[in-house]
């Protein structure tokens, strides 16, 4: 978990940089809010690699290769979508496993506001946001999260 | 180990929570490099205009040009001026 | 950004570059003249003209040139008013731009000053009547 911060302060000092690469690619047809997807998780794989390289200048050209690859790679897999073969649909909605495998269906089970903060929050939106929305305080929120994190884990771990 | 799958599922909805930060950030840096490449445009605009604009010391011309080189450009000014004082003598 | 700014000053050297002069586009390429344009060539404080000069290489080009301005056996200087795309062609001030054709066979050399406005055409002669106080054949 610790690496979490270290790569989110990474992808903020990059963020030109990647809104620069996914622009370009954006233009060759494909979905700029993909690409970023794309790129966002391409740099996270790779993020141990990407610390170890110093000074920054050569750490922003890794950087910008490594944004630039999987953009060109997210466009060769670009195909038209397939519908999945009959009934298979069914049989994934009938699986239940009897344990919470989805975040989703864990913060399904929280009351509110606490799931509209983790929803908010894991949609991408700022403290700030979340506390206009909410009308609660950002430090209010900030304390909110790690306590519903906590609330997550054992919902996750005890099928609750 | 359902805690270290927890934490793994986390990180993931974190990165995921990262990159669509990213897709709501985009609009308004888009925004702001617009608004930073106008204003960049224009101040070079108006700096390249400047030698343009102002006044410039007195040549008596603004600028020459001859098909040839190596010819002394002042002497253009000069024969222009003779020309029209030999035509109305 | 980059391709804009490339963009912008490709525009702006067109701007400020020189105004085009189709009498000295007509000319610059010839292989017996040497042509040579003068833009804002200050006639008094506030007027300036475009002046373009050919100067003939030699006797042969001049009789070359003399022959498309459609003057002969030519000893003295001479002057005449000319449309602007012709200078063969004579006219009158009307008001309307024209170019004044000096020519001086001595020198060789063919002078085009364009007159746009009557403020133009008054300073050139202002201009010829003042300077030449001094020089009188």
């Amino acid at each position: 978990m610790k690496e979490i911060e270290p790569f989110e302060q990474s992808l903020k000092r990059y963020r030109g940089l990647l809104f620069t690469v996914c622009q370009r690619y954006s233009r060759r047809g494909a979905d700029i809010d993909d690409l970023l997807q794309e790129v966002t998780i391409a740099l996270w794989k790779k993020h141990a690699e990407m610390e170890s390289i110093a000074p920054l200048p050569r750490q922003a050209a890794w950087v910008w290769r490594l944004a630039k690859n999987a953009s060109i790679d997210y466009l060769r897999r670009l195909r038209p979508t397939e519908a999945l073969p009959e009934g298979l649909e069914e049989d994934l909605r009938d699986d239940d496993t009897g344990h919470h495998d989805n975040l989703q269906e864990c913060i399904k089970l929280l009351d509110e506001p606490d799931k509209s903060i983790v929803s908010y929050h894991l949609d991408g939106y700022r403290y700030e946001e979340i506390a206009a929305k909410t009308g609660l305080t950002v430090s209010n929120i900030s304390v909110r999260l790690v306590r519903i994190r906590e609330k997550l884990k054992k919902i996750y771990n005890n099928g609750i | 180990m359902e805690s270290k799958n927890f934490d793994s599922l986390w990180q993931e909805a974190e990165v995921n929570r990262m990159a669509k930060e990213l897709v709501r950030e985009y609009p308004r840096w888009r925004r702001r490099r617009r608004t930073a490449t106008a204003v960049v445009s224009v101040a070079l605009v108006a700096v390249l205009m400047v030698p343009v604009l102002l006044p410039r010391a007195d040549k008596g011309y603004d600028l020459i040009c001859c098909n040839r080189s190596g010819i002394d450009a002042e002497q253009w000014p000069a024969l222009a001026s003779d020309l029209l004082i030999e035509s109305a003598l | 950004m980059k391709k804009h700014i490339l963009i912008l000053l490709f525009i702006l050297m067109t701007l400020t570059a020189a105004a085009q002069n189709k009498l000295y586009d007509r000319y610059a390429s010839r292989q017996d003249l040497t042509v040579a344009r003068v833009d804002g060539f200050r006639l008094n404080d506030s007027t300036k003209v475009d002046v373009v000069m050919l100067v003939a290489d030699d006797a042969t080009s001049w009789q070359k040139l003399m022959k498309e301005l459609n003057v002969s056996n030519m000893r003295d200087v001479t002057s005449w008013l000319a449309n602007v795309n012709n200078p063969a062609r004579r006219v009158r001030w009307t008001g309307a731009p024209v170019i004044r054709v000096v020519v001086s066979p001595t020198r060789r050399t063919v002078g085009f000053y364009r007159l746009n406005n009557e403020a133009q055409y008054d300073a050139l002669v202002d201009y010829q009547l003042n300077n030449m106080k001094g020089k009188k054949k």
